[in-house]
């Protein structure tokens, strides 16, 4: 069984919405390669935050999703921290829990171009831990023309935030963050898909160990690339970690059938079917974390 | 005629202002209370900036309001300044099109915490002004804590923007911005709903006079106080901004029939009644302006 911890989708037909190129698809699309390649089920992220898109998302955009497919379709909302009035102050449980009420699983993706620990991502924090909701995130490397927190290379910031919300669970996602899989990452490579033998003492490892709180997103080329640039290591990261991996894909159209969508999926098969990972290790990390990290 | 330059509506969305607040009208509430009171048509302006509110909209939920009663209400697109990369030099001209082609007549309520003079603003400026798409503001006495684009005492920043977009129409709402009415506004006041006479040598009248461009939406306490605490300035007022001046109310919650949807409507019916205004000012600032502004 597979559980999609990481995926996009919209009720709105793509000729009503201004796309770069073929853009998010409707749930009908994905629950079709969902099918096809057998995942059971997936998180529908919701994109409330201006930085990634040339259109913003609505949590009720994403509920009407998921009401078509309660089976099949996990429903995430999207809190800005910065709603309602800019400030580290705001009530965000108030919106939180509403959407917790609507059926809503977690938060995320959240993609606000602000500081890691800017008193309004602390605050939204906060209440996220309060409300017992997990939150996913996506990692910048820099303030503007980007998305995502912002942290600098090693990443501090999240270091930091870890260690203040110890009861929330990270569901930690992108570029920035998975290349840190490796001790050689560099300030050139640290936003890209670093390649080649992971080096040990990444900040990756050491941030699960420290944190058990924290939760690999293993979606994306991002997520797959740290896995499977150096097999090995990746099938004894996986075993390590067998509690705070999730699988992900990041998919939202057709095109994605033949890569994305199967990339990672083939990578932990191929484990499995060698004696590489343990049936143990590939059923939490294929669905059983995610059963437990989203209470289903 | 009278069309309502500035509604907050929502049709998929039962989250509320606040704990113990209501939420925005659904289309059918409007209807209602406008054919009670008589207004016509109201211009939707979507809630998709985070600062403002918690409950985040998309253009697309707006959309389809507009389809279901083509007749009532008039769509405009919001453009977050931080969309598509949190950049400057994003192309916003391409989400500005896509949702005018749409059917959007404008741009707003922009209630982003941004400083007027930022540079992610003046690209919407630019792109706005571009796109031949009037522009609907908040003003923001500060960074934090508040909502809208952030000026100092004086509007200096926001006269700076108007003189650089001569081509924009700038449609200026709120208590910053309406309190300038009076040439004795304060740094204790110009955030609230100063009464009293109005003093001669406000910059809204500065402004005004010197940019053809900028227009008063008259909506809401702050629009409602500009003209109506000194009756007899207000009536000037009317008369000499009569080509810049909008019927509005801000009604974001069934309850405001009681005070938005009707205050500044019966005090513009009792200018005209007892004389104070002409019928040509009237039918400028209760629907002409509007009219042409949006190229009705």
């Amino acid at each position: 069984m597979f559980i999609d911890i990481h995926a996009h989708t919209t009720i709105y037909p793509r000729e009503m919405r201004p796309l770069a190129d073929k853009g998010i698809g409707n749930p009908e699309e994905l629950v079709q390669m969902y099918d096809e390649v057998g995942i059971s089920k997936g998180v529908i992220l919701s994109a409330t935050q201006p930085e990634p898109r040339a259109c913003v998302q609505s949590n009720e955009d994403i509920l009407q999703c998921a009401a078509l497919y309660p089976d099949r379709l996990i429903p995430f909302c999207g809190i800005d921290p910065r709603l309602s009035i800019n400030s580290p102050e705001a009530d965000l449980a108030f919106v939180i829990n509403h959407y917790k009420d609507k059926g809503c699983k977690g938060i995320g993706e959240i993609t606000a171009n602000l500081y890691f620990d800017d008193p309004r991502c602390w605050n939204l924090f906060h209440h996220a831990e309060a409300c017992r909701m997990p939150l996913t995130f996506h990692v910048a490397t820099k303030e503007g023309g980007i998305y995502g927190f912002i942290d600098e290379l090693g990443l501090p910031r999240l270091e930091k935030t870890l260690q203040n919300f110890p009861d929330l669970v990270f569901l930690a996602h992108s570029q920035p963050f998975w290349s840190h899989i490796s001790a050689d990452v560099n300030e050139d490579n640290w936003g890209g898909y670093p390649d080649g033998p992971v080096a040990e003492g990444g900040r990756i490892p050491e941030l699960l160990r420290r944190y058990p709180s924290l939760h690999g997103d293993l979606s994306a080329g991002s997520g797959y690339n740290a896995v499977s640039r150096d097999p090995d290591f990746g099938y004894a990261f996986l075993t390590e970690f067998q509690d705070q991996l999730l699988f992900g894909t990041d998919c939202y159209k057709l095109d994605q059938m033949d890569n994305l969508l199967i990339y990672l999926k083939d990578f932990l098969e191929d484990g499995l079917a060698s004696g590489k990972l343990s049936q143990e290790v590939f059923d939490k990390v294929t669905h059983k974390n995610a059963e437990r990290v989203l209470g289903l | 005629m009278l069309i309502d330059m500035h509604i907050h509506i929502a049709m998929i969305s039962d989250l509320t202002w606040g704990p113990d607040m209501q939420g925005p009208p659904t289309p059918e509430q409007f209807i209602e209370m406008y054919d009670e009171v008589g207004i016509d048509k109201g211009v939707m302006l979507p809630l998709v900036i985070p600062e403002c509110n918690f409950l985040t909209q998309s253009n697309e939920d707006i959309l389809m309001i507009a389809e279901k009663y083509p007749d009532r209400f008039i769509p405009f697109c919001n453009i977050d300044p931080r969309l598509m990369r949190n950049s400057p030099d994003v192309d916003l001209s391409f989400a500005i099109n896509h949702y005018k082609n749409k059917g959007c007549k404008g741009i707003g309520e922009m209630t982003a915490n941004l400083w007027w003079d930022d540079p992610r603003v003046t690209n919407l400026c630019d792109h706005a002004e571009k796109c031949d798409m009037p522009l609907l503001f908040h003003v923001a006495a500060q960074e934090g804590n508040t909502y809208g684009l952030i000026d100092s005492f004086g509007l200096p920043r926001l006269d700076e923007q108007v003189k650089a977009h001569p081509g924009l129409t700038f449609l200026a709402h709120s208590n910053p911005w309406w309190s300038y009415v009076s040439g004795d506004v304060t740094e204790e006041t110009w955030g609230g709903y100063p009464k009293g006479p109005v003093v001669e040598g406000g910059r809204v009248v500065e402004l005004m006079s010197k940019y053809a461009n900028i227009y008063g939406d008259l909506s809401a306490g702050s629009g409602y106080n500009a003209v109506s605490r000194d009756p007899e300035f207000g009536y000037w007022f009317f008369d000499e901004f009569q080509d810049q001046l909008c019927f509005a109310t801000d009604v974001c919650q069934p309850s405001n029939c009681n005070n938005t949807l009707i205050d500044l409507k019966n005090f513009m019916e009792d200018a005209l009644a007892e004389a104070k205004i002409s019928q040509e000012v009237f039918d400028k600032i209760s629907h002409k302006n509007a009219e042409r502004v949006l190229k009705l």
